[in-house]
């Protein structure tokens, strides 16, 4: 009896520590960094929203990469075994089409 | 001789060089003739493939409703061959007697034959004869007749440099949807595109046979100086040179792949072939769904590895790069973000970089540049060849592929590293993108052709849009979100 309720102790322990808060740090391209605390099964588009509202952008057109893989919506720091300390890279959104002006002084 | 003609408009040159030998003047004329002629045959032609096309609609629907038991009495095949007959013989002979009444007048009895036409303009090859601002040379070698659509995708319709081969070899991007069944395997998967689609068609294959039999792609002695001179069509020779292979990937047609509408989720591509996973999301999607919508870094950076995973073929050694690779560079990124972010692609084992470029400006444009460290060059390409900014950009690469070089051999020994010697192509010299929306396209046509061990593009503007449906239902493909 009191072997199982050290073991039922022993994995709420387990438990709070696989939700504990880990440290990230946000890093945009031009090596300005953000630090944020996030629990381990906090979805990452808070923080996602946190730095997009610490910016100014929308946060549609920030892209949150970790290790070169698009951050979604409703990963976690657990679903992409996140350690503490880890670095999220931020880009800036691109869109390309074309100048009509500079299509226009092409025409032949 | 024949750069220069392509400088000088015809007007120009005639008006500079007075030509009062009757029999010239009269061969001008007649070429001239045949100019406009050959558009004209060029229009019928395209109505009657579109006439063709629609019997050969009721033709296959006749056939699917005979497997189910019944017979469409609204096609009768006599009829139509009829109508193909009176098509053929409206358009055809029409052209050919008009073409004939003429060259009478000019040369009563030698020029009378569709032969003495192909005689008659061979040797229009070595008189210097003024040309129309929008036709080719029409003295141009037959062989070499293939260079039109590729040589000036900025024009509207493809054109063709002999007379003759308006007759004997129609290329038309549309040729796509003629192709034999079976040849796309969308009973199988309706987006699944196999790699070696090229033999489908056959002009750009004979194009792309005739060029590959001059190049050697691993030991490249390229002309530096620029595209190579040769007697046979100029602008097209100013364009593709000789030691570069044209991509003759044929885009499968929208009717084949079918995308069902409906609310799109967002689609997520598991780690693959060595890329970490891609998420598109529906407003990603919707770059790619949009007819007309530019598109943005989720879109190059995903499709490219869709594409890589679909067409790349195993002697292609390639890493494609990202495009925020370049603004780390520029924006002088440490070390370790750079590694983080493109470790992945082992970039230091490949001996060719894809780059796709994001210009910023007031409306962003994609360009790419193709870096091959075996021969030491940067092949740049610009749906909108803008040559200009490529001077920074340039000198932007070539920081790119130093940092990232040193920043691989911190980690792993015997990473050479040599940036002496380099040198910069434009693969195109005229624009081929004459809208504000599809660059993002054309830099992953690009792509493809660099995948399919090719060198340059063979796709043409009016190819653009099933290319887009292409690289949606690709898209599409991917497993929704759970």
């Amino acid at each position: 009896m009191a072997e199982e309720q050290q073991n039922s102790q022993g994995q709420e322990e387990f438990k709070l520590e696989e939700n504990a808060p880990i440290n990230v740090k946000v890093v945009s391209s031009t090596g300005d960094e953000v630090f944020f605390k996030i629990k381990r099964n906090t979805k990452l588009s808070k923080l996602q929203g946190a730095y997009a509202t610490k910016v100014g952008k929308d946060v549609g057109s920030i892209r949150f990469l970790y290790d070169g893989s698009r951050i979604n919506d409703d990963d976690t720091p657990a679903s992409l075994d996140m350690e503490d300390n880890d670095t999220i890279d931020v880009m800036v959104e691109q869109v390309g089409g074309s100048s009509p002006a500079y299509l226009y002084s092409r025409r032949p | 001789m024949y750069k220069s003609m392509h400088q000088i408009p015809s007007s120009s040159r005639l008006g500079k060089m007075p030509d009062r030998d009757p029999m010239r003047l009269a061969l001008q004329s007649g070429l001239e003739y045949l100019d406009r002629l050959d558009r004209r045959v060029h229009k019928e032609i395209q109505e009657t493939r579109s006439c063709f096309l629609k019997l050969l609609d009721n033709c296959q629907s006749d056939v699917t409703m005979g497997d189910s038991g019944g017979h469409d009495s609204t096609v009768d095949p006599q009829a139509a061959l009829g109508d193909f007959n009176a098509i053929l013989d409206n358009v055809i002979s029409a052209s050919f007697a008009a073409l004939r009444d003429r060259f009478c007048v000019l040369q009563p009895a030698r020029y009378s034959t569709s032969f003495g036409v192909a005689g008659w303009l061979s040797e229009g090859t070595s008189t210097p004869l003024g040309q129309p601002p929008q036709g080719l040379l029409p003295g141009s070698t037959s062989s070499f007749a293939n260079y039109g659509p590729v040589a000036q995708p900025f024009l509207p319709q493809p054109q063709h440099s002999t007379y003759l081969e308006a007759f004997s070899v129609i290329y038309d991007p549309r040729d796509t949807q003629l192709l034999p069944e079976g040849t796309y395997p969308v009973d199988q998967d309706e987006v699944q595109v196999l790699a070696d689609l090229m033999e489908v068609n056959v002009e750009k294959a004979t194009l792309a046979d005739l060029l590959e039999s001059d190049i050697d792609i691993d030991g490249i002695d390229f002309d530096l100086e620029g595209p190579t001179e040769s007697v046979c069509d100029a602008r097209a020779v100013m364009q593709v040179p000789k030691d570069l292979s044209i991509d003759n990937f044929c885009v499968p047609s929208k009717e084949r792949l079918i995308i069902a509408p409906g609310v799109v989720a967002t689609r997520v591509r598991p780690r693959c072939d060595g890329f970490p996973r891609q998420v598109f999301n529906p407003k990603d999607i919707e770059c790619l769904s949009s007819p007309i919508a530019p598109l943005n870094d989720v879109c190059i950076n995903g499709c490219a590895t869709l594409l890589y995973s679909q067409l790349k073929i195993p002697t292609v050694d390639c890493a494609i790069l990202s495009t925020y690779d370049l603004p780390r560079i520029r924006s002088n990124a440490p070390d370790e973000v750079i590694w983080r972010n493109t470790s992945w692609t082992r970039y230091w084992e490949k001996n060719m970089w894809v780059l796709p470029i994001h210009r910023p400006s007031d409306v962003g444009h994609w360009v790419i540049c193709i870096i091959y460290f075996r021969t030491k060059e940067l092949h740049l390409f610009d749906s909108l060849a803008d040559q200009n900014p490529w001077e920074s950009d340039g000198k932007d690469i070539m920081k790119l592929v130093g940092r990232f070089l040193t920043v691989a051999r911190q980690r792993h020994s015997g990473v050479q590293i040599d940036l002496e010697g380099w040198q910069t192509r434009a693969l195109n010299v005229n624009p081929c993108q004459s809208n504000t929306y599809d660059c993002g396209l054309w830099v992953l046509a690009a792509m493809i052709a660099v995948l399919r061990g090719r060198h340059v593009t063979g796709l043409l503007e009016e190819q653009m849009s099933d290319f887009r449906h292409y690289l949606c239902s690709l898209v599409l493909s991917l497993p929704a979100r759970t």
